[in-house]
């Protein structure tokens, strides 16, 4: 029996020929067909050219996501109704890699992950279609974040500064208040917005994944009230909604922040919250029988986090120096931010703000939670102004809660420890903030100036917001100039500085406290009383006379 | 070709019912190519066609209703030998629809090689299979053109026609050709290496070890020879060992099956009696 061999030149040959003679036939349709589907996952036979995150088109117009890509079919997560899919239709490749459509025709509308716009306000004109999955900015193409975005919130601009370009972790357990610190920061970029100035315009983006959708709708009209709808994009990607389009709606409203940054412009994106899309994505990959880690969560959840944040950046001058700030957030439970989601994400993040819901019950609104609650870019998002007086600020309240819980035993406690717990506690009181109502850098500037420098340590701590609210009217009426020039100038000058104070002083003296009692100190000299109006101590000795 | 060891466990049940059954079909008169050729051809339309898979596998429907229905879509399209296999198949119970495909290809490659067996050729076929697989895993550029999942089946025909016409036994180019025209999610070197291993696998079942004590004469083999033949029904080759634990007598050894007559296994089995 002859052995069989082939030469090496006859198989090169061989192929040659074959390679020459068949040519890829573009234009040929591949059709693939469904094997199986449900629960939002359907698996597809055939398609031997389909490409990794791909998007497939079903019957129906319905599309989805090609990600398991095995050596027999194609594991599918389904964009949409899936209900309508059955074993046997065919299945269409698109070509088109997950992308969505971007431009400044956004802003203002609420679009669904794939840029769809379901506010019914007609057609988005876009000016390009974007990847979803494009890496972030390489170390070379960033430079460190400068720029202060301004939360309006004096607990978070003073203690936790925010810089452009930085990622601040809100987290906190439920009905704490995370999405009015994100919604108060939108609306507190209205001022920014209305200048028309491109290095400092804010363009904002709100993604809503897996929210009631009344509490969407409760957003929107908040920001629609507050004139703040005109520079923001809602992406929309409620709790109705499959597993697919709330795993990719952060990824979506990145991408479309990312089309502003390159071109130069400022945006801020809010991810309201990044636990649901792990759990989108945990139902996602349990059900195409991916290993499950770590509470069930599969293993790159990691990564699907760190790629998403990693796009927010600072962008260096010769990319047009835009800048992307986020504001994820976290719900953790039971105030437990040693879980799994929890700490991976506030690894990535640069500070978190830790909202807690004791303090919240208390009536602290917003609930920072001064202790834990910490910013990685600190100062240097600050203007100079505020770093000036806030300085040691979040050292002094951290040391005030301590001494408060010790101070509930104490009932003597020296003449230094009253002071701290006193100014501690209108400190506090003065940091409380209202809904929906952020404050300019001067407004603030001047609260925390009045509340550092002692002016309110002789007024009683119920009457502190009425006495700043009153005093910022007051400043605005009468000497609306200091407050320009602050603005403006972003430092206090030595004569600003007198003037203010002496505005103060003014305004003190015509406040009355709650209780009818003035607030000024009174500090007149006492006069020398006459020397022989003096008392003097007598001691009577009473001798018992001598017995005889 | 998915080795056997690969299916669970109803499926290998029904398997090798499966091939009884083509072992009585293919008599001395059935063409064994002609029925390989064919039950590839209904792998093809199983895989195609997944409606038809899922219902031929659905073990809780009736087993004479598969039957019918796989018969009579077949019925006239293909020989009777070539039906009987199928109903046997559909009428059977297989762990999932993937499964009773993958054992109807191994059917169909059962049915090529007994051909080649019945030719007097399963070794030149097992041999070239083994080459072919070597050339293969050696040659990158072959083995990416062959494994191309994009490129038109005629293209790829034509190339294994341009290396191999007329160099190998026609079994191992119509088995070679199913493996690239159909990989079924299979890479071309491990398909290849199976197809070999079956071949041999097929090979060893006319081969008998025989361990003895002490040496054979040449007439006890041939007496050996002869009862195995009787019993197996197809000529035995003996290849001898001798192994002086055994203390007498022999262990015999065909393919899967050992036969235990040593001096020393029956005292092992009286300990046990004794013991138990």
């Amino acid at each position: 029996m002859a052995e069989l061999t082939i030469s090496s030149d006859e198989i090169r040959s061989a192929i040659e020929n074959y390679v020459s003679s068949y040519s890829p036939d573009v234009s040929r349709e591949e059709v693939g067909v469904v094997s199986d589907t449900g629960d939002g996952i359907a698996h597809v036979e055939g398609l031997p050219s389909v490409m990794a995150n791909e998007l497939l088109e079903f019957p129906g117009g319905v599309l989805g996501v090609a990600l398991n890509l095995d050596a027999r079919e194609i594991g599918v997560a389904i964009l949409g109704d899936y209900e309508t899919l059955e074993e046997g239709q065919e299945v269409k490749r698109t070509g088109r890699v997950l992308s969505v459509p971007v431009g400044d025709g956004f802003l203002g509308r609420v679009v669904n992950p794939l840029g769809e716009p379901i506010d019914g306000l007609g057609e988005i004109v876009a000016d390009e279609q974007r990847a979803l999955e494009l890496q972030a900015a390489t170390v070379v193409q960033r430079q460190p974040v400068g720029e202060p975005l301004q939360t309006g919130i004096k607990a978070i601009d003073s203690m936790t500064p925010i810089g452009r370009g930085q990622r601040q972790l809100i987290i906190g357990d439920r009905k704490t208040g995370k999405t009015t610190v994100c919604v108060d920061t939108i609306i507190n970029q209205k001022q920014a917005w209305a200048t028309g100035d491109p290095t400092q315009q804010v363009r904002c983006i709100y993604v809503a994944i897996g929210q009631k959708g009344s509490t969407i709708a409760g957003v929107k009209a908040a920001l629609e009230e507050a004139g703040a709808l005109e520079y923001t994009t809602i992406v929309a990607a409620p709790a109705s909604d499959s597993a697919g389009f709330k795993w990719l709606a952060p990824y979506a409203g990145s991408a479309i922040g990312q089309h502003w940054m390159y071109q130069g412009k400022h945006v801020l994106i809010i991810f309201d919250d990044l636990t649901k899309q792990a759990e989108a994505y945990r139902a996602i990959s349990l059900l195409l029988r991916r290993p499950p880690g770590r509470e069930a969560y599969p293993g790159d959840v990691f990564y699907l986090h760190s790629r998403l944040l990693e796009r927010c950046a600072k962008l260096s001058d010769e990319l047009g120096a835009g800048s992307m700030t986020a504001l994820p957030i976290i719900e953790t439970k039971a105030n437990d931010i040693s879980a799994y989601i929890p700490t991976n994400v506030i690894s990535i993040t640069d500070g978190q703000c830790f909202l807690e819901s004791d303090l919240f019950n208390s009536g602290q609104r917003p609930a920072v939670n001064v202790g834990t609650s910490v910013s990685r870019v600190g100062g240097a998002a600050q203007t100079k102004a505020m770093k000036s007086i806030s300085g040691t600020l979040r050292l002094e309240l951290a040391q005030f809660r301590e001494l408060e819980a010790f101070a509930a035993f104490a009932s003597d406690l020296d003449a230094t420890s009253k002071a701290q717990l006193e100014r501690g506690s209108r400190m506090m009181e003065l940091l409380k903030q209202g809904q929906y109502s952020p404050l300019p850098v001067e407004n603030q500037f001047v609260s925390i100036f009045v509340g550092t420098k002692g002016y309110l340590d002789s007024v009683p701590v119920a009457d502190v917001r009425r006495f700043e609210s009153e005093l910022l009217d007051s400043l605005r009426h009468k000497n609306g100039g200091i407050l320009d020039e602050i603005r403006v100038d972003k430092k206090l000058t030595d004569d600003n500085e007198q003037r203010l104070i002496a505005a103060i002083e003014e305004f003190k003296k015509g406040f009355t406290a709650s209780d009818g009692s003035s607030v000024v100190v009174d500090d007149t000299d006492a006069e020398a009383m006459d020397a022989d109006a003096v008392g003097h101590e007598t001691v009577k000795i009473n001798r018992p006379s001598p017995k005889k | 070709m998915a080795p056997v060891k690969e299916l669970h466990a109803a499926s290998r049940a029904a398997l090798s019912n499966a091939e009884s059954v083509l072992d009585t079909q293919l008599g001395a008169r059935t063409d064994a190519n002609t029925v390989g050729a064919e039950l590839f051809a209904v792998v093809g339309l199983l895989d195609a066609q997944i409606g038809l898979r899922r219902t031929l596998a659905d073990s809780s429907t009736e087993a004479a209703g598969r039957e019918a229905l796989a018969t009579s879509l077949l019925r006239g399209k293909v020989s009777d030998a070539t039906l009987a296999v199928v109903g046997s198949v559909a009428g059977d119970r297989w762990s999932n629809p993937r499964e009773l495909v993958d054992g109807l290809e191994s059917l169909a490659t059962t049915a090529l090689l007994i051909g080649a067996e019945r030719a007097g050729r399963l070794d030149t076929v097992e041999d070239e299979l083994f080459r072919l697989g070597r050339i293969v895993a050696v040659e990158g550029a072959l083995e990416q053109a062959l494994s191309s999942r994009t490129a038109p089946k005629a293209a790829k025909v034509e190339l294994l026609t341009t290396l191999l016409g007329g160099k190998v036994d026609p079994t191992t180019a119509a088995l070679v050709e199913n493996l690239v025209t159909a990989p079924r999610g299979r890479d071309v070197v491990g398909g290849l290496e199976n197809l070999a291993a079956a071949a041999a696998r097929r090979r060893e079942r006319s081969v008998a070890h025989v361990i003895s004590a002490g040496s054979l004469t040449a007439a006890q083999q041939e007496r050996l020879s002869a009862i195995l033949q009787r019993i197996y029904q197809r000529p035995i080759a003996l290849h001898v060992e001798v192994d002086e634990t055994l203390l007498g007598g022999l262990v015999i050894r065909v393919g899967d099956e050992v036969i235990d007559g040593s001096t020393i296994g029956r005292l092992a089995a009286a300990r046990r009696t004794l013991a138990g």
